[in-house]
């Protein structure tokens, strides 16, 4: 380590000098500029934000979506799963979901305010003979977040507590995730996700079916380029471990041993260049970047999508906007294999493309009431060749309706 | 321990250009942080509130939040 350290031209400490130098030049820099062109130049007006008030919403939703895939959402366990034995990997069906959402706010003294929010929503799946009725759940949310405002300044700092319980018909879905947060604003972010199942000791056929704990942390930053230009970046690290009850066909292909479990260290970057060209109208370019490294190789992959949107602000709260974008996934630790179902020595990494396309629009009808219209579209393309993944080049259709009123 | 020095010294370049360019730094009312010029997008600005508040939470390209296995006549496939 000393001798790769020594090749570097920079000394620990010639290194924080420079920065310590930099830091202090900067502040002389702005200090001398403030001086020359004013005050007004370096702090935009901020808003002096309100203290916090004592306020209670409470919003009923009643939503119709339609899913041609819906089997991508879920997991099937062959083990509990009465549709595991069917010959079409396809489920067609409709969800209709209604919920009440309460949530309220309560002043703590000056600076300090607490949210409090509840709810709970009906999940009622519907397919060809009944066959979606195992995925009937009821969801139930619970959270209490707690705000500090040092001060006009500068943005809050909270806690929060969430707690989110899922049941449905199937009890092999049965569980409850807990997470605890901590931000400072929208600058800094902490999460924690921990995600368990009533039943723990039954062995799974997905790894969404066992429990996990998972730390995530996050930073954004933007940058304001132009009057009506605006850019953003985003960067996540998150680690995430998964429990061992897993069958023998997960274990054999993901080549885990009795004992071991699964972790994943994930990286999230995202750019994003805002303009607004006219007041109703704005655009929006991405490009996002994800990485996943694993303990366990077939879970190693990458992301990469660039997406386009457009917004439009029809009046109050009615708006249209639509996105396009196109991803692509590489799986480094995965072959695909030929057409004898066998992989060769060779043999490319598997890689999936997908194009897709979301549509919304929302309509204010009045004033308590809004109707929200979503279309989404995915094609995704596989360059596997063996036949037992066809089911990997699909269209993907979601069309949803919702209903929402405000009090 | 090269990159962490390459990092420190990017990071120091970057508060540097910060300084001398004119920008500010300054925390928007919805608690972002922002680097830019006094005439850069008001951060109040009503569309773009409506736009972010329209965006979906979930991360794009993640699928580790998909279900990992299709089964068909009595065979799971894990993909």
């Amino acid at each position: 380590m000393r001798k790769r350290f020594h090749q570097f031209p920079f000394e620990p400490i010639y290194c924080i000098f420079v920065i310590g130098l930099l830091l202090v030049e900067t502040s002389l820099a702005s200090a001398q500029l403030r001086r020359e062109y004013g005050q007004e130049l370096f702090q935009q007006e901020t808003e002096a934000p309100a203290a916090f008030e004592s306020d209670l919403t409470i919003d009923y939703e009643v939503s119709n979506v339609f899913n041609n895939h819906v089997e991508f959402g879920l997991s099937i366990d062959p083990n509990t799963s009465s549709l595991a034995g069917r010959e079409d990997p396809q489920l067609t069906g409709l969800i209709n979901l209604a919920g009440v959402n309460f949530q309220g706010t309560l002043p703590l003294g000056k600076r300090f305010g607490l949210k409090l929010q509840y709810y709970p929503q009906l999940e009622n799946y519907i397919g060809q003979s009944g066959q979606l009725n195992e995925f009937d759940a009821f969801t139930d949310l619970f959270s209490t977040e707690l705000i500090f405002r040092p001060t006009a300044q500068l943005p809050t700092l909270s806690v929060l507590h969430q707690l989110q319980r899922l049941n449905r018909r199937d009890d092999a879905f049965d569980s409850l995730q807990r997470q605890i947060s901590f931000r400072f604003g929208k600058l800094l972010e902490y999460n924690l996700y921990i995600n368990r199942f009533d039943d723990d000791i039954t062995r799974r056929e997905d790894f969404l079916l066992v429990g996990s704990t998972n730390h995530q942390g996050r930073v954004r930053i933007q940058f304001g380029i132009l009057k009506a230009l605006l850019a953003k970046l985003e960067y996540s690290l998150e680690q995430e471990n998964y429990k061992d009850n897993l069958n023998n066909l997960v274990l054999g292909i993901a080549g885990i041993e009795r004992g071991e479990s699964r972790t994943d260290l994930r990286n999230f970057v995202s750019a994003k260049l805002i303009q607004i060209p006219a007041s109703k109208l704005l655009l929006q370019q991405e490009l996002n970047l994800f990485l996943s490294n694993s303990n366990v190789s077939f879970y190693d992959f990458s992301t990469a999508e660039a997406a386009v949107s457009a917004f439009y602000k029809i009046n109050g709260e009615s708006w249209a906007r639509l996105r396009l974008s196109r991803l692509g996934v590489t799986f480094d630790g995965r072959r695909v294999r030929g057409a004898d179902g066998l992989v060769d020595e060779n043999a490319e990494k598997r890689r999936d493309n997908q194009l897709g396309a979301h549509f919304q629009i929302n309509w204010q009808v009045s004033n308590a009431l809004t109707l929200l219209a979503d279309y989404q579209l995915t094609r995704n393309d596989t360059n596997e060749d063996n036949e037992i993944f066809d089911f990997l080049n699909y269209t993907h259709n979601v069309a949803s309706l919702t209903l929402q009123a405000s009090y | 321990m090269k990159r962490f020095w390459s990092g420190c010294v990017v990071v120091g370049i970057l508060l540097i250009s910060i300084g001398f360019s004119g920008c500010i730094t300054t925390f928007t009312s919805s608690g972002q942080l922002q680097i830019g010029l006094s005439a850069s997008v008001n951060e109040t600005s009503e569309i773009l509130a409506d736009f972010e508040a329209s965006e979906a939470s979930t991360v794009a390209g993640d699928v580790t939040k998909k279900a990992g296995s299709s089964c068909a006549g009595g065979v799971c496939t894990i993909y």
